[in-house]
């Protein structure tokens, strides 16, 4: 704890400053805007934090993406359109007081438990992540492997659609991460003679195309109208804020608890956090029949529940370095090309770093309410952006930044198929995250399996014969084998 | 474009075949461990095969509720299969052209095209296109150094470096 200090020190220099300003207001412009998602935020934001040192790379894409989590709620609060997935749980339920003519105290509401939500979420990242690391101390090849998997597993299970395409989604990151060298003989892999590809596929182009020209694609194919535009006028929205509050403080704190509890599962982002704190707490108001005339009790949970994940997510991710969403695996990239391995050594090789960047959520939350403030006051400006203007001036960010990465433009090619691969998986029902997953962790996966492997000397049942690593392996063994066991009772139910 | 399972399932079986032939032709390595660069390729292609087969059987038991391609409303409008083509075709436009046009032609040229399709406005599309080029040039060229390709303007480098 005594690195806080120095940590404080490097996170107060002014270029980092600038980079949490610069990148909180470009987060909160692109969350409200209704089409474009936080990762979106993310994906474009990464070309440009390339050329930053690491403590304002990171700190950078922290505050975009929680004042993009918080700016989704302003357009899902005014025109009943969610900016990202993470506030279309209660996007229904926040419109619905707009129109009783509350649409100040709902967004006052999202504003402030995004931000107590992310605050609490930092506090638990500060003092649980060194005390889960000290116990990764000890882990070995055989440990990690079977967290990456379950890391793994759980991504492609949670993820939205049937589990099936999600593990289809993250065999086929898996495999793309498999192109390039291989590290133990040194051989070119799949690589059809390509010297790009020696170094694999870029993980930013390969991203840039996934979230954001796949994103351009389906707006240029969208035939729904364009968005109404909005008429309320928005004053002080912390007016009356607090009375309002204080008789759901409860809900908030469970949705504050099933935010950061999500947020720390493999696989679990934003969105569910606020799906699963939503219905709990349609499920233990003391009030329904006001919860569904229009209260602010799901709304103010679930608000707190999406930013505290967004917190939380980074404990998986510099301690094991395993990512729990999209965005944290976006993030764990840019510490690789960084020239960082997250992990629980780096707590002893960089504290100043990962304090640093921990800090930072505590920066971007208290931010949040300044800057967020000023975002929904200026809410009918942005709102009116036009999204045929900003989609191809997004392609060109895009393009840029995807040859920014290796100054060539195979970065671009690289873009557009995965931009395309993207958008027909997304039609298909394939969860995208599952493969991004796969594509930040298979190298890693493959070296800790072949380790593992060598040291066993081939026997499988090594790989159980230590006591976390066998009760991790028999934990990824019964989530895998949980689809048969479902179908197995359904039919059984069915016929009997 | 919603392509069926009967149909998906078969061509992910197929590309987990590839992917485990592909893995048999690694080398091994000679020295220590008996595992090459096709060791755990061959598990994902193991696992693709069996899931292609999976997503098949599903399709097949719902063969009868869903058709085998369905087409989105955008694919009978002009318009927004225009707007998707002229997408595609600016990035590839971008990736065949920008070497030798330079990035401050090309780059204008994608934005303008599609802004001109997107929005019908050709003025307001040349004024978004001039400040949009700018911005990014200066941004990425000027501030982060990325030498964006000058192409035909190689001779006015000295003019158009603003750092």
């Amino acid at each position: 704890m005594e690195v806080i200090g120095p940590a404080l020190l490097s996170l107060m220099a002014p270029d980092v400053l600038l980079a949490v300003l610069l990148a909180s207001m470009f987060g909160l412009f692109v969350g409200s805007v209704p089409g474009l998602t936080a990762t979106m935020a993310v994906a474009l934001l990464v070309p440009v934090t390339f050329f930053m040192a690491p403590l304002a790379a990171i700190a950078a894409i922290v505050s975009a993406s929680a004042m993009a989590i918080f700016a989704g709620d302003i357009p899902g609060t005014l025109l009943r359109i969610p900016g990202t997935p993470a506030s279309a749980a209660y996007t229904d339920a926040a419109h619905r007081l707009t129109k009783q003519g509350k649409a100040e105290l709902v967004l006052g509401t999202c504003l402030v438990t995004s931000a107590l939500g992310g605050l609490i979420g930092a506090l638990v990242l500060i003092f649980g992540a060194p005390a889960i690391a000290r116990v990764a101390l000890n882990i070995s090849a055989f440990e990690y492997f079977w967290f990456v998997c379950l890391g793994l597993t759980s991504a492609a299970f949670i993820s939205p659609g049937s589990p099936l395409k999600g593990v289809i989604s993250l065999l086929l990151g898996l495999f793309i991460a498999t192109v390039g060298i291989f590290p133990v003989t040194g051989q070119p892999r799949f690589t059809f003679g390509r010297t790009e590809l020696i170094g694999g596929v870029a993980l930013v182009p390969a991203l840039i195309g996934m979230f954001a020209v796949a994103e351009i694609l389906r707006y240029a194919i969208s035939t729904e109208p364009a968005a109404q535009r909005t008429t309320a006028r928005i004053g002080n929205v912390f007016k009356g804020l607090i009375p309002a509050l204080w008789p759901y403080k409860r809900s908030i704190g469970t949705g504050v608890i099933v935010g950061t509890g999500t947020g720390i599962l493999p696989g679990a982002g934003a969105d569910i956090a606020a799906w699963i704190s939503y219905a709990l707490a349609r499920k233990f108001t003391r009030e329904p029949k006001k919860f569904d005339e229009g209260s602010l009790e799901g709304i103010a949970s679930a608000g707190a529940a999406n930013n505290a994940s967004v917190s939380s997510s980074y404990i998986p991710a510099t301690v094991l370095g395993i990512p729990g969403d999209s965005m944290t695996a976006i993030v764990i990239g840019v510490l690789f090309m960084k020239g960082l391995t997250p992990g629980p050594t780096i707590f002893t090789a960089q504290p100043t770093l990962v304090y640093g960047i921990f800090l930072s959520f505590i920066l971007a939350n208290l931010l949040m309410l300044p800057l967020g403030y000023g975002a929904i006051k200026l809410s009918r400006y942005i709102l009116d952006v036009r999204r045929e203007i900003l989609m191809p001036i997004i392609m060109l960010f895009c393009i840029v930044g995807a040859f920014a990465m290796d100054n060539t433009l195979t970065g671009v090619v690289v873009m557009l198929i995965f931009g395309v691969i993207g958008w027909f998986m997304e039609e298909n029902g394939f969860p995208v995250a599952p493969a991004l997953l796969g594509l930040v962790l298979g190298r890693l996966l493959e070296e800790t399996f072949l380790t593992s492997m060598i040291i066993a000397q081939g026997n499988l049942l090594v790989f159980f014969s230590r006591p976390i690593a066998g009760t991790a392996g028999v934990i990824t063994i019964l989530v895998w084998l949980s689809p048969l066991a479902m179908m197995a009772w359904r039919r059984s139910r069915f016929t009997g | 474009m919603k392509v069926s399972d009967l149909i998906l399932g078969p061509v992910i079986a197929l590309f987990g075949v590839l992917v485990m032939v592909a893995a048999t032709l690694q080398p091994r390595p000679i020295f220590g461990s008996g595992y090459g660069g096709g060791f755990f390729p061959g598990f994902i292609g193991t696992g693709l095969l069996l899931a292609g087969l999976m997503l098949a059987w599903t399709g097949w038991r719902s063969r009868d509720t869903g058709p085998l391609l369905v087409m989105g409303a955008w694919a009978r409008s002009p318009v927004h299969l225009a707007n998707a083509a002229t997408v595609i075709a600016a990035l590839i436009v971008y990736i065949l052209a920008s070497g030798f046009l330079g990035f401050l032609i090309t780059g204008a040229m994608v934005t303008f095209a599609t802004l001109w399709q997107f929005t019908r406005q050709p003025v307001m599309s040349l004024a978004v296109t001039i400040v949009a080029v700018i911005v990014v040039k200066y941004i990425f060229q000027d501030l982060l150094l990325v030498p964006l390709p000058l192409g035909v303007l190689s001779p006015f480098a000295g003019i158009l470096s603003w750092r």
